[in-house]
């Protein structure tokens, strides 16, 4: 875990130096994990992407005065919920409104509404068949691979304990994690394409 | 076949990265290569692998414009060195000041009129209210009274003792003591309660 921490620093750093694409990879790691801590507060989708776009801006604009004190994620979570919160104070008549409109619609349909769910069905169905595609590709890696993926991603161990727990080198490890990837990767990869083709 | 070689070396090296387990000398290789698109796209796909990996709601799909809005954004932002950011809202610094002068304001009119013996003579009459309404069973009127009414008594002998479990009264004793009810810091300033049977 604090290996991971490592790999933000030096993205920081290198933000903290001028580089901008750094930057850009930070978003591209995180954005997921934001888009979902603003959907526990806002349901509408476009909306909950521009307050996202907004988060990023200005943990861009504050990386300067970041020290490194805490992990860059925990400091962008806390921008993030904030910036929820204020966007919710400053939306507040209409979010009663809709919230109301909510209350009264289960009432009369009784149809649960999940807060953290996205809105539209194409990214439900999107978001779910992303899931099951991941899941299925593990089941089908080969044990060695599947134990090394999982013992990172899900564990959070480094690849040294990694190599410890399954009695082999650093560099094996490094490569089943990588091949594990690659495998499902190659099994997501064409549904990414679907998706951003409908989205263009 | 070189090339495809040398693409998967440069894709572990990112795999290796993301996890913070890049050799020193292979880092600036991997941050070198996460500047050209393609590499881009094994950095997000890893990471939402990984994601989904930790938890199933996480294939979370983000718009193919929000990257690219984004980054147009971020070119025409400047970091800025002198912002440190505030975490709590604006108005909620004036919230903390409201919510303390009310605390002031409230204990200076409080503590003046239970201070001293004057506020035993306040506070007995309306403890007793609130105990003889509490409906004890079989003792509905003044079956406690503060001890700070002395010359008040309203048992007599004739009657017949209160059968309950000796326990009770004790416990009952800590609970008006603990209670963090005004009644019970009104009490705590005035002496204990005394029960009828006179036990405690």
């Amino acid at each position: 875990m604090t290996k991971e921490r490592d790999a933000d620093q030096i993205l920081v750093q290198c933000v903290q130096k001028g580089d901008k694409q750094a930057f850009e990879l930070l978003v591209l790691k995180y954005q997921r994990k934001i888009i979902r801590l603003v959907s526990f507060f806002v349901k509408d989708q476009a909306e909950v992407e521009d307050i996202v776009q907004e988060i990023f801006i200005k943990a861009y604009k504050a990386l300067a005065s970041f020290r490194g004190e805490s992990a860059f994620y925990t400091w962008l979570y806390r921008i993030g919920v904030n910036s929820a919160k204020n966007h919710i104070i400053s939306q507040k008549r209409r979010m009663i409104t809709s919230s109301d409109i909510d209350a009264r619609e289960k009432e009369l349909f009784h149809v649960p509404v999940l807060p953290n769910e996205p809105v539209t069905p194409d990214t439900v169905l999107a978001s779910k068949q992303l899931a099951e595609l991941v899941n299925e590709a593990m089941d089908t890696l080969p044990d060695e691979l599947r134990t090394a993926i999982s013992l990172r991603e899900i564990d959070g161990l480094s690849y040294e304990e990694i190599a410890e727990m399954m009695d082999c080198p650093l560099g094996t490890v490094r490569s089943r994690i990588f091949r594990a990837r690659e495998i499902i990767a190659n099994r997501i990869r064409p549904l990414m394409e679907i998706a951003l083709d409908k989205s263009r | 076949m070189d090339l495809n070689n040398n693409k998967s070396q440069i894709q572990e090296q990112i795999s290796a990265f993301m996890d913070g387990e890049c050799q020193s000398h292979e880092t600036s290789v991997a941050l070198a290569s996460l500047r050209q698109e393609a590499y881009q796209k094994d950095w997000e796909i890893y990471h939402q692998i990984g994601d989904i990996l930790k938890s199933n709601e996480m294939g979370i799909r983000v718009s193919e414009d929000f990257n690219s809005r984004l980054n147009a954004r971020l070119r025409t932002t400047e970091p800025d060195p002198h912002k440190i950011f505030q975490f709590l809202p604006k108005h909620q610094h004036l919230r903390i000041v409201y919510a303390l002068a009310a605390m002031l304001t409230l204990f200076a009119i409080l503590i003046p009129r239970f201070a001293g013996n004057d506020g035993a003579e306040v506070a007995a009459p309306y403890l007793t209210a609130q105990f003889t309404s509490a409906n004890f069973p079989s003792h509905s009127d003044a079956t406690l009274i503060a001890a700070g009414q002395k010359d008040v008594s309203t048992r007599s002998d004739s009657e017949p003792d209160m059968l309950r479990d000796p326990l009770i009264d004790s416990y009952l004793a800590a609970h008006q003591r603990y209670s963090s009810s005004m009644v019970s810091a009104v009490e705590y300033e005035t002496g204990p309660i005394i029960l009828e049977t006179g036990k405690r």
